[in-house]
């Protein structure tokens, strides 16, 4: 029987004990526990109050070494490709090209000084392979790539976590890339020129037996690379011949010691083009010194520009069946003049095709115009007048978008006529429930009515009185 | 006292509706509509209020985004439930479904019919008005077992078996504490028992100071009602953590907005009778001291409705309270309380309250005794939330002091 009071006692006061704290807890809702951060002196003493934030409007502040959304600032950009380098997940991709002499003053330097020497119309940063891990920004000389304290970058669609940071519409690009590749080959003829005039000789049987294997041992790798690059961008066939040619050529010219070397120099060059704006160029020089340094093997360059700067260099765009359109020529005209022309004259680009392009473009080239018309080659042997070309660049298809304020959009429900007459339904439905209550209250009203005659109240209960 | 309102209290309905029109139909259409807006609107603020009271106790916002406050956020509700479809599932029993709502909001709705608002206004004043109060709303469990049923759904059953065997079993407890009030007033005319609680004592009138065991069974009627409104910790028929929703499981739109209206109208009619059973419903607590009318002062009819509605709501805010404090008792907790606990104790009361009508109310000294007892519960329950230390956890500012 004690045990029973004492289970009751226990409900009671427990109960009571239960109200005083949720009690507590209501009194104490006119204070807010606030938005000190963790980094806050406070953080750990706000005990009392309201623990709730109104997120969008109220959020703790980010820690200033919180790793969030990146962001570059394009104009503080060297395109040094450090960045992308560092990224262990490869979500930067950028794509440079040298920016001529001319044009220093225009390219203008960083915040911080730095000259700019290269262009930058592709900084794409992929957010959503991004694993936050911040590596790439350490690395950046111009800490232009920053970590923001933006966290909340959520999207309907993945594509729209690609981040453009690019700072060149594309007929700026497609304008400084024309320029630069008809600098490079006005200064590729007077180096060859200069280089040309001491020593006139013919390695035809070396280039003959170095080309084929340039080509096939470029293939895997492009093919490797293929595998791994899935985007192909639209004016790949125009720009890959060239770049084929350009990546191919050097090997005829090359000593035969050095031409392993080159040609993996080479082969790399073409497959690792993409991420490697500033590195190509320089293998490209290396390459083509070596070319130029190897003595006789020199000589065909030598041979086969030499009538460049008599001869103005057309401007035309080079058509997408450029490959086609060479051989057929080759095959014409035999072993005596303008495949040699066309390809060293492509050869030269090396130097000046510092550009890199995906590499998957490459691969068709090499496929086709390469290895055949790099067979064709040795047979020349003469001089010949040369036609130069000069690629004219595609504009690009991506536009420039900026990574500002992504506005969400907003659905409105659809209006249906279901909806309506199901509204409608409701409403009537609602209707009835009340006219259900009214009804009741008024059967009672009538009932009372009915059956109680005014009776007169008992007179001990009557407070009345 | 009140000579003036007399005819119309005495007259209810007839004359109340008579009055406002001078035509007995179209008044009662009126006099019947006016509890209906005001089960509507105390709804509206009641689900708010509750949100908010419940935010707070939890340390959070509660809603914040529709109007100021959030004020808007149970008008925003109301909106959607009215555009959403009226969904019957396939397997459910269509009629008993549909009729399922209707029969709970109606029975907790009929139950205002003879709720005394003011002295001037009572729906009906039925002879026997508590009886037919705690009957109709008694009602209801027959209305939530056709929905449990209807759905042809196991949560929705489960839910429905459980309010049934709840609410039938609360039925006693409750009835014997109502006994007790009406024990005291000496009738069952919910009108004559605010006015039995008159007097120039004020507070002191009211029956809940007038017997201990009033005391008693004024606890007993409240724990009861609880349950019968399926409020926490009584909210087996809900259970949201085991039956998803319980015996409305199945429901949406305007049918849940029905189930959900009658949980608050029947909310808000408890607290009405507990209110006008213990606690003098309408009359005001201040006492007429010497040449000091404030009783007189402080009556009314108007004056009735806010005193009234201060009592309730304050009920109503301890039912909210509670629901926000407490978890929900196991099934055999639920029996056990009832049928151990507080029928005994009802018992108890109802035979106290007879010896003690019959030999002590009409005895100041015992009136005083009764008021020392009733106050050293009062200090008890103080004591026990605002200063007592002791099992309640301790907050973490002390684990964080230590640290
Ligand atoms: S944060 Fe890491 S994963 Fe993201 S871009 Fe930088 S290096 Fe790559
Ligand atoms: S490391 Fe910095 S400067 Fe270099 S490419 Fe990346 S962002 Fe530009």
């Amino acid at each position: 029987m004690s045990e029973y009071f004492k289970t009751i006692g226990d409900g009671v006061t427990t109960v009571l004990g239960g109200m005083k704290i949720t009690w507590e807890h209501m009194i104490n809702a006119a204070n807010r526990k606030g938005t000190a951060g963790i980094a806050d002196e406070n953080y750990f003493n706000q005990i009392e109050g309201l623990a709730t934030l109104q997120y969008p409007s109220e959020v703790i502040p980010t820690p200033s070494f919180a790793r969030y959304r990146l962001h570059n600032e394009a104009d503080d950009c060297i395109a040094c490709d450090q960045c992308a380098r560092a990224c262990p997940v490869n979500c930067i991709t950028i794509d440079s090209f040298k920016v001529t002499p001319d044009d220093l003053e225009e390219a203008g330097s960083t915040a911080d000084g730095t000259k700019k020497k290269l262009w930058l119309p592709v900084f794409d940063i992929d957010m959503a392979k991004c694993m936050y891990c911040g590596l790439c920004t350490y690395p950046c000389p111009t800490e232009c790539i920053t970590m923001t304290p933006v966290h909340d970058f959520s999207e309907f669609d993945r594509s729209n976590f690609i981040y453009y940071f690019g700072n060149m519409t594309p007929e700026a690009e497609a304008e400084k890339r024309e320029k630069l590749a008809k600098f490079e080959l006005e200064k590729a003829a007077e180096k060859a020129r200069v280089a040309a005039a001491p020593k006139p000789a013919v390695a035809a049987s070396t280039a003959t037996a170095v080309a084929p294997a340039a080509g096939a041992k470029m293939s895997p790798m492009m093919a490797a690379k293929l595998a791994a690059q899935k985007k192909a961008e639209g004016a790949a066939a125009t720009a890959a011949t060239d770049e084929v040619a350009s990546a191919a050529a050097p090997q005829p010219v090359a000593p035969a010691a050095n031409q392993a070397e080159a040609t993996a120099d080479a082969a790399k060059d073409a497959g690792a083009a993409k991420p490697l704006p500033k590195l190509s160029p320089m293998m490209a020089k290396l390459a083509a010194a070596k070319a130029a340094g190897g003595g006789a093997a020199a000589a065909p360059v030598a041979k086969v520009v030499e009538p460049t700067p008599s001869e103005p260099a057309p401007l035309e765009s080079v058509p997408q069946p450029e490959a086609e359109k060479t051989q057929p020529e080759n095959q014409d005209d035999d072993n005596s003049e303008p495949p040699a022309a066309s390809m060293p004259a492509s050869g030269v680009s090396t130097d000046v095709d510092v550009v890199t392009k995906p590499a998957d473009e490459v691969k068709p080239a090499a496929d086709n115009s390469a290895a055949k018309t790099v067979a064709t080659v040795p047979v020349t042997s003469k001089p010949k007048p040369v036609t130069l070309e000069i690629r004219k660049v595609e504009p690009k298809q991506t536009e420039v978008k900026m990574p500002a304020v992504r506005v969400p959009e907003i659905r409105l429900p659809e209006i249906k006529v279901e909806n309506i007459l199901s509204g409608v339904t409701t409403l009537v439905t609602g209707a009835l429930y009340v006219g259900a209550g009214l009804a009741m209250a008024l059967t009672l009203g009538l009932f009372k009515a009915i059956t109680t005659p005014s009776e007169p109240r008992r007179a001990d209960t009557d407070p009345t009185k | 006292m009140q000579p003036s309102i007399q005819p119309v209290w005495n007259k209810g309905l007839e004359s109340f509706s008579e009055s406002l029109t001078g035509n007995p139909v179209l008044g009662w259409v009126i006099a019947s509509a006016f509890p209906l807006v005001f089960v509507a609107l105390f709804a509206l603020v009641a689900v708010y209020a509750e949100r908010k009271i419940s935010a707070f106790m939890q340390d959070r916002l509660g809603p914040m985004e529709v109007g100021k406050w959030g004020l808007l956020q149970t008008i925003a509700d109301i909106l959607k439930l009215i555009q959403k479809e009226d969904i019957v599932p396939k397997a459910a029993d269509k009629f008993i479904f549909v009729i399922g709502p209707i029969i709970i909001f109606v029975s907790s709705f009929a139950a205002y019919a003879v709720l005394p608002f003011s002295s001037a206004f009572a729906g009906s004043s039925l002879n026997v008005g508590i009886f037919y109060a705690i009957s109709i709303t008694a009602l209801e469990v027959v209305g939530i077992l056709a929905c449990g049923w209807g759905s042809n759904n196991k949560w929705a059953l489960y839910g429905a078996v459980r309010a049934a065997a709840q609410i039938v079993s609360y039925e006693i407890p409750a009835g014997l504490a109502v006994l007790v009030g009406v024990m005291m007033a000496g009738t069952l005319d919910m009108q004559k028992i605010v006015m039995a609680q008159g007097g120039d004592a004020g507070i002191l009138n009211f029956f809940v100071f007038q017997s201990p065991f009033a005391w008693l069974a004024f606890v007993i009627y409240f724990i009861a009602s609880l349950a019968e409104c399926n409020r926490a910790p009584f909210d087996l028929p809900e259970a949201d953590s085991e039956l998803v929703a319980g015996f409305f499981t199945e429901y949406g739109g305007m049918k849940f907005a029905f189930i959900f209206l009658a949980e608050y109208g029947n909310m808000f009619a408890v607290s009405v009778i507990l209110s006008v059973l213990f606690l003098g419903g309408w009359q005001s607590p201040f006492p007429n001291v010497g040449g000091v009318m404030l009783h007189d002062w402080t009556s009314g009819p108007v004056w009735g409705i806010g005193w009234i509605m201060i009592k309730s709501l304050s009920f109503v805010f301890v039912q909210i309270w509670l629901r926000w404090t407490l978890p929900r008792l196991r099934v055999d907790q639920l029996m056990y309380l009832c049928w151990k606990v507080l029928t005994p104790f009802a018992f108890v009361a109802v035979l106290g309250t007879a010896v003690w009508e019959l030999y002590f109310r009409q005895s100041s000294v015992s009136v005083l005794v009764c008021w020392i007892i009733g106050g050293l519960a009062v200090l008890f329950g103080f004591y026990k939330m605002f200063i007592a230390k002791g099992e309640t956890p301790k907050s973490p500012k002390i684990i964080i002091a230590q640290r």
